[in-house]
């Protein structure tokens, strides 16, 4: 019985030739690595930062148009993966308007931009400027992580201007120690680690603690390479998403260093404690629409960071949707294009009165 | 080195004249057996096609280059291998079954001649797959090969291993004294260095003379410029010496010590010496020699804490295979094996990494490493005050500048909002643009949205 279920050295020395004799072919095959492909073009620009507007096929089925907000950490790319792994594509074919925020490369020249350009300045300009291109009074508004926190204090300050929100994995409470890195951030120096890096915070010092969350992600990763090899699409999969994830720009020195006091260290948003550009901004001051979407199995941004929102908004109309996955499988998993998607376009479609 | 395609097909040459010459003596050794047409009906096909196969490539030039441009022809040649392959191992299989025998992982004795005929199989395997890194190497993002080449580097590491891992799983001597004494502390400093990507502090006190040594000759460097330093430079090294020998333990305490009060004895210099430009600059040298070692302490401690909390990752590991064994017989591959240990590993790990304590010390060992950069950056700054460079600190005015000027911009399209939001009766979109808008379709949208 033993000897039959132990495969053979033949079996096995098989398989792999096999395997090898795949993966060299596939590997060949593979010349260009591309990501973000859906058909775009740049709108409205302010130094790095860059306003895309999707291009789709035929009218929209929504007068409003979604605007989303990506985080300053990473690149906004994951929400167009590859073609069949695109929120932004499954929202087009949804039949939605989809504007995109790109924040570019923050350099030593952007040392000094606070939350406040970003948002007052940066959403800002992009919202008005998708007002006046649609004459229309209001937005859709979709934040993404930590573009959802800077979406959420937006909609805060300028309700009137923001027609429905929608937040992906967005945290609002920080006082919580249940994800890793919001214990860490309370131990940070800031201070010392923005003036330290002279005024710029690399984004590999971000991805270093990003990977310290789950030590072994990569380990399993790289692990799974004979079998991502067998299929050129894995394998493709697994490039692009190499690709990404080496992205990882570096940060504002100054908005980092109010990011990590303010939220992390602070918790001050979701006691109605942070100020911006001299006005106080409430959660309960948020009345429009509001979808609020957490994943389960999320060690980036836990639930618990995320769905207070829903609690806190002054919302007759809100929503907590629960995503059965982790905070990457929002945007790209198999269930974000087959159920999410459809539902946020879907949320958004029925108010759109 | 990078495994070349003259590499692969030689060991597949080599593949196939040692898989002959084990044929030959397979059937000398069981002349009963059946023989394979003496492998002509599928040696000669498979020769005729390969031999056709290097005449087309050889016309391409050179071998490697043609192979490495012409998919078609690569693809047609792996095609021609899996065949090959395919065809050699059913024959291998109806000779194993008709000596009644079945080869496994714990049979070598009975499967000599099998495992002797696969050797060079195996070597093509070997060859394959340093072809498979390299290119997967060549295929990733520049930031991303280190993870991979740590890896790589582990999983071979461990892979030294699996012949006693297997034993051991099998015969249920999975204890940590085991476990230590074929997968010893050096090794497994090694491994999960690698698995955490940092690079292994082994000996602490060497690693302080190493510092020693290279702020030496660093001062060295410095005298030759800033000869009036001189005599400071001089008994400021006797310090290090002395510091390096009173190291001699390990032991991170007493080098916290001497390193406390070799940094007072320095401090007391300044306090007497008068400011100018090479005082600041070996004062500047002085705090990162100390914060270094700072940094060398607190990553050192760091290091330890993590290599304690994982260390019977590796025997819970063997128990758990051992178990599972005991139940179904069954033993698992080697990816098997690595994948679980790295999960229990990390398990260990993760425990660390949520206490408090690490928490504090993983804040320090930041904190004190990046500020040994930005004292490297000043001092730089200070080296190259006098010469006509631009630096840093000229595109933080810049930066500043820029940032107040994007704010008065703002605050003036904020006020033009508030005027033209009373003059046209609170319309609801009402902003000029101030920033540069990238198409005309865009503007004509937006006069119009203004007019509304």
């Amino acid at each position: 019985m033993a000897e039959q279920q132990t495969p053979s050295f033949a079996d096995q020395l098989l398989e792999q030739v096999d395997t090898a004799t795949e993966a060299i072919r596939n590997i060949s095959d593979i010349n260009n690595v591309e990501i973000a492909t859906a058909r775009r073009e740049t709108v409205w620009e302010d130094g790095k930062v860059k306003l895309y507007h999707f291009h789709r096929e035929g009218a929209s089925k929504t007068k409003t148009p979604v605007l989303m907000v990506y985080a300053l950490v990473n690149r906004w790319e994951m929400m167009d993966l590859q073609p069949n792994r695109s929120f932004v594509r499954k929202m087009l074919s949804e039949g939605m308007d989809v504007y995109m925020l790109d924040w570019g490369y923050a350099s030593r020249l952007d040392r000094y931009k606070t939350l406040e350009d970003y948002i007052l300045g940066d959403i800002g300009d992009s919202v008005d400027f998708i007002r006046r291109k649609h004459g229309l009074p209001s937005v859709n508004l979709l934040g993404v992580c930590q573009g959802g926190t800077f979406s959420v204090i937006y909609s805060a300050l300028f309700p009137e201007k923001i027609k429905n929100l929608v937040t992906l994995v967005t945290p609002v409470d920080f006082d919580t120690e249940e994800g890793l890195l919001f214990k860490w951030a309370k131990d940070m120096d800031v201070d010392a680690v923005v003036d330290g890096f002279g005024g710029v915070v690399p984004g590999e010092f971000l991805n270093t603690g990003f990977d310290m969350l789950k030590p072994m992600n990569k380990t399993r990763k790289y692990l799974s390479l004979p079998d991502t090899l067998k299929e050129k699409d894995k394998l493709l999969n697994f490039l692009r998403m190499e690709k990404w994830v080496a992205d990882s720009p570096d940060q504002a020195g100054e908005a980092y260093r109010q990011f990590i006091k303010e939220f992390y260290k602070k918790n001050l948003l979701i006691q109605g404690k942070f100020e911006l550009g001299g006005r106080m901004v409430h959660l309960k001051d948020i009345t429009m629409p509001v979808l609020t979407i957490f994943a389960k199995e999320d060690h980036i941004v836990p639930p618990c960071t995320t769905k207070p929102l829903h609690e806190k908004v002054g919302s007759k109309d809100k929503q907590l949707m629960e995503f059965p996955g982790g905070h990457i499988g929002v945007f790209v998993g198999g269930r974000s294009q087959d159920l999410l998607t459809p539902a946020v376009a879907r949320w958004y479609a029925e108010r759109d009165k | 080195m990078k495994p070349g395609m003259e590499d692969i097909l030689d060991n597949q040459k080599k593949a196939f004249e040692t898989w002959k010459d084990w044929s030959d003596q397979w059937m000398k050794n069981f002349p009963g057996m059946t023989p394979p047409s003496s492998g002509a009906d599928f040696f000669v096909p498979w020769m005729d096609v390969q031999r056709k196969w290097m005449d087309e490539t050889m016309k391409m030039g050179n071998q490697k280059s043609s192979l490495e441009n012409a998919p078609k022809q690569w693809k047609e040649w792996m095609e021609v291998q899996t065949q090959m392959s395919d065809k050699w191992m059913e024959f291998y299989r109806k000779q194993a079954q008709q000596m009644g025998d079945v080869p496994g992982a714990f049979n070598p004795g009975k499967t000599f001649f099998p495992e002797m005929g696969m050797k060079p199989w195996q070597n093509w395997m070997e060859e394959s797959n340093k072809w498979i890194r390299q290119n997967i190497l060549d295929k990733i993002p520049a930031n991303m090969k280190p993870h991979f080449s740590n890896f790589t580097a582990i999983y071979d590491e461990m892979g030294k291993y699996w012949e006693p891992i297997q034993r051991m799983i099998q015969f249920g001597t999975y204890s940590k004294e085991t476990t230590d004494q074929f997968f010893g502390p050096d090794a497994y400093r090694r491994v999960v260095s690698l698995f955490l990507g940092f690079k292994p502090v082994d000996n602490t006190t060497k690693l302080v003379e190493d510092v020693n040594t290279f702020f030496e000759d660093f001062i060295g460097g410095m005298q030759k410029t800033t000869p009036g330093t001189h005599e400071f430079m001089n008994s400021w090294i006797s310090f290090f010496r002395d510091w390096g020998r009173q190291t001699g333990h390990p032991g991170l305490q007493a080098v916290a010590e001497v390193t406390h009060l070799v940094d007072k004895g320095i401090n007391s210099f300044y306090h007497v010496a008068g400011p100018s430009e090479e005082l600041a600059m070996a004062k500047l040298l002085k705090d990162i020699q100390f914060t270094y070692t700072a940094f060398l302490l607190k990553s050192s401690e760091m290091q330890h804490v993590l290599l304690d909390a994982g260390q019977f990752a590796l025997p819970d590991t063997l128990k758990d295979f051992y178990d599972e064994f005991q139940k179904t017989q069954k033993m698992p591959n080697y990816t098997e094996f690595f994948n679980r240990y790295a999960n229990n590993l990390e398990d260990y790990i993760l425990e660390v990494l949520e206490s408090d304590e690490y928490s504090k010390l993983q804040a320090d060992v930041s904190k004190v490493g990046i500020t040994v950069k930005s004292k490297m950056d000043e001092l730089i700054e200070l080296a190259f005050n006098d010469f006509p460079f631009l630096m840093k600190s000229f595109a933080d005015e810049v930066a500043q500048e820029n940032k107040s000027l994007r704010r008065k911009v703002r605050d003036l399209e904020n006020r033009l909002y508030a005027i033209e939001s009373t003059i046209l009766g609170g319309s609801a979109v009402p902003k000029e643009e101030a920033s540069k808008e990238v198409n005309s379709e865009a503007k004509t949208t937006t006069r119009k949205a203004v007019k509304k």
